[in-house]
């Protein structure tokens, strides 16, 4: 008898139509539980529409905190469920990962993709605005920093290395910042990309320019993210001058009072260059 | 025939799905009524009658003061038994604290908590509040349900509680977003104060004829005094709140 078992994660579209839908698995060797992913989740219009396509993301994120081979997080609710374990006739728990993704889950490769995705997750810098908009701070922020046109074209030079997710401008400053989304797939290669365009940003303003001291840099941690995470961000992010984790509520509102005070000053010095 | 006025639906015939595949210690079961609405239902056989009193006051009090609790009715006619409605939220998951910056609905979530304040409701575990894609992920509206472990339904108890206390806080979800959450509450919690007298004597009176409970004016009376006090009480049920780790 195999060692290894697996348990199919079914999410639920609908308890009155009895429908389940194969998205995950769960397999064990008895001691360690790994998660296997659906290379390919159903699309809004087999669902019944784009919030429940939103629902099976948010299920999807859940498995992120799975700990045990016996239920599932208990943040899914009655949207998922788990079926009962089923054996893997393998050796290793790599084996038999595989095993279930290669003949368990739906697998497009092998049925070919004949529904494109007709929804797609919220992208980061949407996460991040949401963030600011319930902080009550969204009124002073704008979208997709470009040098070239942004700030009065003063950083123009910038303009090759990229555009920034939001900004708040002062009287006389610029604060430039990127939301991290600890539980993105992509959230390694997020990371990379902020690094690299605060770096480049902050190595063509230079030390001593005049320019030197007019942006500031935020990274802004998302709720979920592990304390690795964040330690792995804040080690990789030398180039921004707050890495900030919303999940601390001295950081977070150390933070949105940085983001208020900063679009109040130019408001003010608004009013004060319509008067004079 | 009752003497109050029916603001809760009745409903005399249910088909009968799954129940709901999560643990929260009652059998509660979908259901279809007769008209095509859905719902959840518990049975009193498994509620006792004092869940029942307490989901309907609840119920009734939650959307006077603007909390995002689901529709409520009454199966009548079950056998050996009654059963408690709440309309199903559809296309909802359970609070997770990652998700406290997508709230579209603060204001009807501090409301919810003004609720809880009022009524002595300690069961507010994350189970209990749902979230509902409107229409991404990132944008979520927030629904209070289960209301059958508030005190309010063990009368005798509601009532020795002191009208100036909060409700215990142990059991209660991690990670709302209180400072959101405060003007809502706030709100909701004058709307309360304000309340006329005739008026939640009807919810109590409604909630206390569907539960076979006698004691509908001293429990209108302990409601009152709470309602009254409802600004301050919720102002500081969301201090010790805010102190939970």
């Amino acid at each position: 008898m195999s060692a290894f078992s697996y348990r199919t994660v079914q999410f639920v579209p609908d308890p009155y139509s009895g429908a389940r839908v194969p998205v995950a698995a769960l397999v064990s060797d008895g001691e360690a539980v790994r998660v296997v992913r659906s290379a390919q989740l159903p699309g809004a219009q087999c669902l019944g529409g784009p919030r429940r396509a939103a629902l099976v993301r948010m299920v999807m994120e859940a498995l992120h905190d799975v700990s045990g081979f016996d239920r599932l997080p208990h943040s899914v609710g009655a949207r998922a469920i788990l079926d009962g374990a089923r054996e893997v006739p393998v050796s290793d728990l790599d084996a038999a990962e595989r095993w279930v993704r290669d003949h368990i889950l739906p697998n497009p490769e092998k049925v070919g993709r004949e529904e494109p995705a007709s929804t797609r997750a919220p992208n980061r810098a949407t996460l991040g605005r949401r963030f600011l908009e319930s902080c009550g701070v969204s009124e002073y922020v704008h979208a997709t920093f470009r040098p070239e046109s942004d700030f009065g074209g003063r950083l123009t030079r910038l303009s090759a290395y990229g555009e920034i997710s939001h900004w708040v401008a002062g009287s006389d400053s610029l604060l430039l910042m990127e939301p991290i989304v600890p539980r993105r797939a992509q959230f390694r290669e997020d990371v990379r990309e902020i690094t690299r365009v605060f770096g480049s940003y902050r190595f063509a303003l230079g030390e001593s320019t005049p320019e030197a001291n007019l942006a500031r840099f935020a990274a802004y941690l998302l709720p979920g993210g592990s304390d690795e995470q964040k330690a792995d961000v804040v080690a990789r992010l030398p180039a921004a001058h707050f890495v900030v984790d919303t999940e601390n509520d001295v950081q977070r509102r150390d933070f949105i009072a940085l983001v208020r005070d900063l679009g109040r000053t130019a408001e003010r010095q608004q009013r004060v260059d319509a008067e004079s | 025939m009752s003497l109050f006025p029916q603001r809760l639906h009745r409903v005399h015939q249910v088909t009968e799905y799954d129940f709901v595949p999560v643990q929260n210690g009652h059998r509660a079961r979908y259901v279809i009524d007769e008209h095509g609405k859905k719902w959840v239902r518990k049975l009193e056989e498994d509620t006792g009658f004092q869940g029942l009193l307490a989901e309907a006051i609840v119920t009734l009090l939650g959307r006077h003061i603007g909390a995002p609790v689901p529709d409520g009715g009454i199966q009548v006619g079950v056998v050996g038994s009654q059963a408690w409605l709440s309309a199903l939220v559809e296309d909802a998951i359970h609070w997770s604290p990652a998700r406290r910056y997508h709230l579209l609905n603060p204001t009807e979530a501090g409301a919810m908590l003004a609720l809880d304040a009022i009524l002595l409701n300690d069961d507010r575990h994350s189970g209990n509040i749902l979230l509902v894609p409107d229409p991404d992920e990132a944008h979520l509206r927030l629904h209070a349900i289960d209301g059958g472990n508030a005190l309010v339904g063990w009368v005798g108890d509601y009532l020795a509680w002191p009208a100036d206390e909060i409700p215990r806080i142990e059991n209660q979800a991690r990670g709302l977003p209180l400072d959101a959450l405060r003007e809502g509450a706030a709100t909701a919690a004058r709307v309360a104060s304000e309340i006329d007298r005739v008026l939640l004597r009807e919810f109590v009176g409604e909630g206390c004829g569907f539960a076979r409970e006698p004691d509908v004016d001293p429990l209108t009376d302990a409601i009152e005094a709470r309602c009254r006090g409802a600004v301050d009480l919720s102002s500081r049920y969301l201090d010790a709140l805010g102190a939970l780790k």
